[in-house]
């Protein structure tokens, strides 16, 4: 599982770190149970603040995709509410397709791309 | 043995300069996807006007190394020590500014043609990346038994000196050096640990691969590491039991040690570099990162948003420091002092070698000048001897340049601990014992007549004319 940052984009870190990962649990490449490096090391390996990595595991964990102890460290771990990722799909598409809807594209071909990235990201 | 110095000197430099040639002419041949330390596409790897910048770079390379080579050999026809140090150093600086400024121009002559050509592909300009397998590898801590065993030798020579000091006989001698010695040992293992820190290496999408390469990366810094160490050990053991049987053989083992730690390093880093080639290619051009904005001259790392202070090169086992963080850019600060100042270490030395020596005597006190004026006080109770031969020894701390001699040695005939000041050339010597225990031994000065025939001790065996 490759994690690819970048500094000079809009998005912020810890918002990256926390997409990567959750395209990462998707794609299968992190599984149920697969142990996350500490919130130093990842930093560390990517130059980051410590804060920044332990604010994208603190989101990640609030999501439901990963758990933490202190003798384990982090972990993937699915406990995600199927209603809480429902309203979270929701606010991110509303966005999504209203700027499709702007840019002309119509709805045929949001559904496909949608379907396809779907399927793009099955394990 | 001034000979076989001046011939260790030289041809240290002589044979550096080869195996260093052939590491910066390395950089001309892609790795990764960097030529020249500057990034490109693997689609114009072969484009001629490459080809071209890196043929320039290479006989600008040649010329630097063969002026240095001609310099460096003018040490051998000096006969003075501090003279070829002198020579030494301006080489070596000449040959690292030297080589640096035509890295610098290639870099900057291949940046602009990979401007002009449009090479560049923004989609790609992805500073900072981890593989999260990789890094579980480079998580395992380095064997500390490795290390022990070097410690254990280097602390030999510590043993009977502990039995003295416990027994009070202890007369001095390099106890410090053989202190630092032991000690120097686990720092290469704490700097081998802080190096095993650094990022895991990626070539490419393929985990496996990324794997592969920081396992040995890993391996080559712990091999080189216990071989410091070893070489260090084998150094302090020298000096306490080769040196007693021959001073030649100690500085031929210490010299087959050096060449094979600086040996094992160059195939260290051409392994590293070959397998990330390999691996590069195996992966195809999937994740060729292009991370330019951030090397200076394609040599030294600049980010303000990278926390990380130690940054590994991007190509081979080398390591720099980032100089958007400001301990990077003070360590850099005072790692390009250093470099300037070499030199400087020639021009203390000739001041050492060639300062005339002034003795001057004051009732009890003697005041040697020679590049800085110091004052001993001999008391009341002194002793004072003329020897007209300088036994044997060892230095304790002190410089040792040519015949100059200035500093604590280590002397035989019945001498022990004593301060030195004089050349050795020039006889005979005045062996002086103050009140307070200490030996100071002086070149005969018409000055010191009077000590010598006041002193009221049995030993004086000075007759003055």
């Amino acid at each position: 599982m490759l994690l690819a940052l970048d500094f000079s984009g809009d998005l912020p870190i810890y918002q990256q770190l926390r997409n990567q990962i959750v395209l990462g649990i998707a794609a299968g490449e992190l599984r149920p149970g697969e142990k996350l490096p500490t919130i130093r090391s990842l930093a560390n390996e990517l130059g980051i603040n410590m804060m920044t990595a332990s604010k994208a595991y603190q989101m990640l964990k609030q999501e439901g995709y990963i758990a933490s102890d202190r003798r384990n460290g982090a972990w993937v771990a699915l406990t995600t509410n199927e209603g809480a990722a429902l309203t979270r799909l929701e606010d991110a598409l509303r966005l999504i397709i209203a700027e499709a809807r702007v840019s002309g594209i119509d709805e045929d071909t949001v559904a496909k791309l949608c379907r396809k990235l779907y399927h793009e990201g099955e394990v | 043995m001034d000979m076989v110095m001046t011939l260790i000197l030289g041809g240290t430099l002589l044979i550096t300069l080869v195996p260093m040639y052939f590491f910066f002419a390395n950089n001309r041949l892609p790795k990764k996807n960097i030529i020249l330390g500057v990034t490109v596409p693997y689609a114009h790897h072969n484009a001629p006007e490459i080809g071209a910048v890196g043929a320039v770079y290479l006989n600008r390379l040649r010329l630097v190394t063969a002026v240095s080579a001609v310099f460096g050999l003018s040490m051998f026809f000096l006969p003075f020590w501090s003279i070829q140090i002198f020579i030494l150093m301006t080489v070596l600086l000449f040959f690292i500014l030297g080589t640096g400024l035509v890295f610098i121009q290639a870099n900057r002559a291949l940046a602009a043609l990979k401007q002009q050509s449009g090479w560049q592909d923004e989609r790609k300009t992805v500073p900072s990346m981890a593989d999260l397998k990789a890094m579980e590898e480079k998580s395992r801590p380095m064997p500390r038994l490795a290390f022990l065993l070097p410690a254990l030798v280097a602390a030999i020579p510590l043993a009977p000196m502990v039995q003295q000091i416990i027994a009070g006989t202890f007369e001095g001698g390099q106890v410090l050096g053989y202190v630092v010695t032991v000690i120097w040992i686990p720092l290469f293992f704490v700097l081998g640990e802080a190096i095993r820190r650094q990022n895991a290496e990626i070539v490419g999408t393929v985990s496996d691969f990324n794997v592969i390469l920081t396992r040995i990366r890993r391996r080559e810094y712990l091999r080189m590491m216990v071989l410091s160490a070893w070489l260090l050990a084998v150094c302090g053991l020298g000096i306490w039991f080769i040196t007693a049987v021959s001073e030649f053989l100690f500085l031929g083992v210490i010299c087959a040690l050096a060449l094979v730690v600086v040996a094992y390093s160059f195939k260290a880093e051409f392994a590293v570099r070959r397998a990330q080639e390999k691996f590069t290619q195996l992966v195809g051009d999937t994740l060729a990162v292009d991370d330019d904005q951030y090397w200076l001259w394609g040599m030294f790392y600049f980010n303000k948003n990278d926390s990380r202070i130690l940054m590994k090169d991007r190509i081979g086992m080398n390591m720099t420091m980032n100089l958007g963080r400001p301990i990077g850019m003070i360590c850099m600060a005072l790692s390009g002092i250093l470099l300037l100042a070499m030199p400087l270490i020639g021009v203390w030395a000739i001041a050492q070698e060639f300062s005339p020596i002034r003795y001057e005597v004051e009732g009890n006190t003697v005041i040697v000048t020679h590049v800085t004026t110091r004052r001993f006080d001999l008391g009341d109770n002194f002793t004072s001897e003329l020897i007209s031969t300088l036994p044997g020894g060892t230095r304790t701390m002190g410089t040792s340049i040519g015949t100059f001699r200035s500093g604590h040695f280590q002397l035989a005939g019945g001498i022990g601990s004593a301060f030195l000041l004089l050349h050795t050339d020039e006889t005979p010597f005045v062996v002086l014992r103050t009140e307070a225990g200490q030996t100071l031994i002086f070149n005969f000065d018409p000055v010191f007549e009077p000590l010598l025939r006041e002193s009221l001790q049995p030993s004086v065996r000075y007759c003055g004319s």
